[in-house]
């Protein structure tokens, strides 16, 4: 592994001038298709299985994946699947009813009988218990996104590595969320109401 | 009787067969239309937009600047303890700060996902963390190891009572980082896993929270690190093997100035990282014995080769398997070529693929400072004495 000391600098020189071209080769090719755009880390809605991986897989505690409302899509129903546990005892606002493990949704009434949920971010865990009940028993109004004023944007995303459904992809940071939408649901035949 | 109960299941069955497709189907539709409020305006969950793009730019500006200094420590100034106060700032900035992401040993997997991958745009920002150590290394030698990486710098820190490790041990576990690098390319190439970033062992501590077996594996390398000068560079970073071949032809490299050495072997017993060369005398050299070796290691390296990519392929990785294992053999090859014809020099050298630049050895040296300046602009007398006893 010894390097000689006097007779070698031309050579090195040589080598070092083919390294230096390469290298800016490389970083002329790879910048002449690099976009302006950055990319980041967000959960396809479609793909997601409300699984709990992305409360405890993020590395940020608590995790940057929380969930987001769609206002529009949802139902307003008195007896949310994702606000109210399946078997609650009773219908109130009390923490034995619950989905939420944190008190992170709020429901306000709107007007009989419609109940508007909101999500406090700031409690939201990410746990994906309300949305799993929603999207299992209601609209799937409830889903989980990557909150981008949290997400450090790390170069391979631990929730992604863990997440069983390969539902997170980088996406381009111009449009960094993947909202659910009324238009983006498969279409479908209508239905009656349930309740 | 029996049988009328078993039409009775298969009834049944039917029936919830056809409830669970339909509810299935179901799952993403509107269930229950939404209201059609007439005062009520709908809120907005807002969509707070990424904080990181500025953030990176800045991180590129302090790693340049930090990568500058570092050189200038390693070159001009040639004081461990500035090296020392860089490896403090590096891990305070990038490791706990910006909690050690991106970092050039991660961006491997970037270059390698975007050159294989033309849907995917390298940013602008990981291509130049990617860039710029390679490119003062092949201009002033490894000063990013030394002084940068917060990797490095964390092993260097609970670096206390370091031993050396025989020689052939060395050489042996020297292969794992062609073998890391080569397994991480592929990987990322083919955009199944950047496992650099999965298996980083200390970015854990940065970031205060790890799965318990990255603890573990983080901790013991920082434990066996107390002892074994900066494990993880030596036996595992990828980005090293770069490093260490860019190093080998750098401009200007730290080096002990030839004919003010007094063949001490102060500064070879003070290195960690067995990155100081001995003397080798010349007349000893060239026996039949060393050379003949040395030609049967040449003709023997496209079956070294061949041999490993046929085990790579034999691992079930297809093409990738191959061509990592062809890589492994190369490295296995080149290294068995070099042991066999060491070249004659005189005087103790720093090993340019091997050394850090860590500026331990200047202190140790009695002629200090006889470790030469390559363009020797501070005159002797300026260096404090201050520096000598550190």
């Amino acid at each position: 592994m010894s390097q000689p000391t006097d007779n070698s600098p031309s050579r090195r020189r040589m080598v070092r001038g083919a390294a230096l071209a390469g290298l800016g080769a490389l970083g002329g090719y790879l910048a002449s298709r690099t976009q302006a755009d950055d990319m980041v880390w967000q959960i396809d809605p479609s793909k997601c299985i409300a699984c709990d991986k992305c409360a405890t897989e993020c590395v940020l505690n608590p995790s940057a994946a929380k969930c987001v409302h769609a206002y529009a899509m949802c139902g307003y129903c008195r007896l949310c699947t994702g606000y109210f546990v399946p078997d609650a005892p009773e219908l109130v606002e009390a923490a034995e009813n619950a989905q939420c493990p944190t008190d992170a949704i709020r429901r306000t009434f709107v007007e009989d009988p419609y109940f508007e949920y909101t999500i406090d971010e700031e409690l939201c865990i990410g746990c994906a218990k309300c949305v799993k009940g929603c999207t299992q028993f209601g609209n799937g109004s409830l889903f989980m996104q990557i909150r981008h004023d949290r997400c450090v944007n790390c170069n391979e995303c631990a929730i992604a590595v863990a997440c069983p459904e390969d539902a997170i992809r980088r996406v381009p940071a111009s449009q960094p969320y993947l909202i659910k939408s009324v238009q983006s649901l498969p279409p479908t035949k209508p239905q009656e109401p349930q309740a | 009787m029996n049988r009328r109960a078993w039409m009775m299941c298969v009834f049944t069955g039917a029936m919830m067969l056809t409830l669970w497709c339909c509810a299935s189907i179901a799952s993403a539709e509107e269930r229950f239309p939404p209201p059609d409020f007439t005062s009520h305006q709908l809120p907005s969950p807002g969509n707070p937009n990424p904080v990181g793009a500025v953030w990176s730019y800045v991180d590129v500006a302090v790693l340049i600047a930090a990568l500058s200094i570092a050189s200038w420590i390693v070159l001009k100034r040639r004081s461990r303890n500035m090296m020392f106060a860089m490896t403090v700032f590096s891990v305070a900035y990038f490791g706990f700060y910006r909690e050690g992401c991106v970092c050039p040993i991660g961006a491997i997997q970037n270059v390698s996902m975007a050159l294989a991958d033309v849907s995917y745009a390298i940013p602008i920002t990981i291509l130049l963390f990617f860039l710029a150590p390679l490119v003062f290394t092949l201009l002033f030698g490894r000063a990013f190891c030394a002084g940068v990486c917060p990797l490095g710098a964390i092993q260097d820190l609970v670096l206390i009572r370091p031993i050396k490790v025989p020689g052939a041990v060395e050489q042996a576990l020297g292969v794992l980082p062609y073998l890391y690098l080569g397994a991480a390319v592929a990987l990322a190439a083919s955009g199944s896993a950047f496992i650099i970033c999965e298996y980083d062992p200390f970015v854990g501590f940065f970031r205060f929270s790890a799965e318990l077996s990255m603890i573990i594996f983080g901790g013991s390398l920082l434990v066996i690190g107390m002892f074994i000068g900066r494990p993880y560079c030596r036996f595992l970073c990828p980005y090293g093997v770069i490093l260490r071949q860019l190093s080998r032809v750098s401009s200007q490299h730290m080096n002990i100035a030839p004919g003010k050495c007094i063949q001490c072997r102060l500064c070879e017993s003070t290195c960690p990282f067995g990155a100081i060369d001995e003397p080798v005398e010349a007349p000893a050299m060239p026996t039949a014995g060393s050379r003949r070796r040395a030609v049967a290691l040449v003709v023997m390296l496209p079956v070294i080769v061949g041999g490993a990519a046929l085990l790579g392929a034999g691992l079930g990785f297809g093409l990738g398997g191959t061509l990592v294992g062809g890589f492994v053999g190369l490295a296995i090859g080149g290294r068995l070529i070099r042991l066999a014809m060491p070249r004659s020099h005189d005087e103790y050298n720093a090993n340019r693929a091997a050394c850090y630049s860590c500026l331990r050895c200047v202190p140790a040296c009695p002629k200090q400072p006889a470790l030469e300046d390559d363009d020797a602009v501070v005159p002797l007398p300026v260096y404090p004495s201050t520096e000598a006893k550190s």
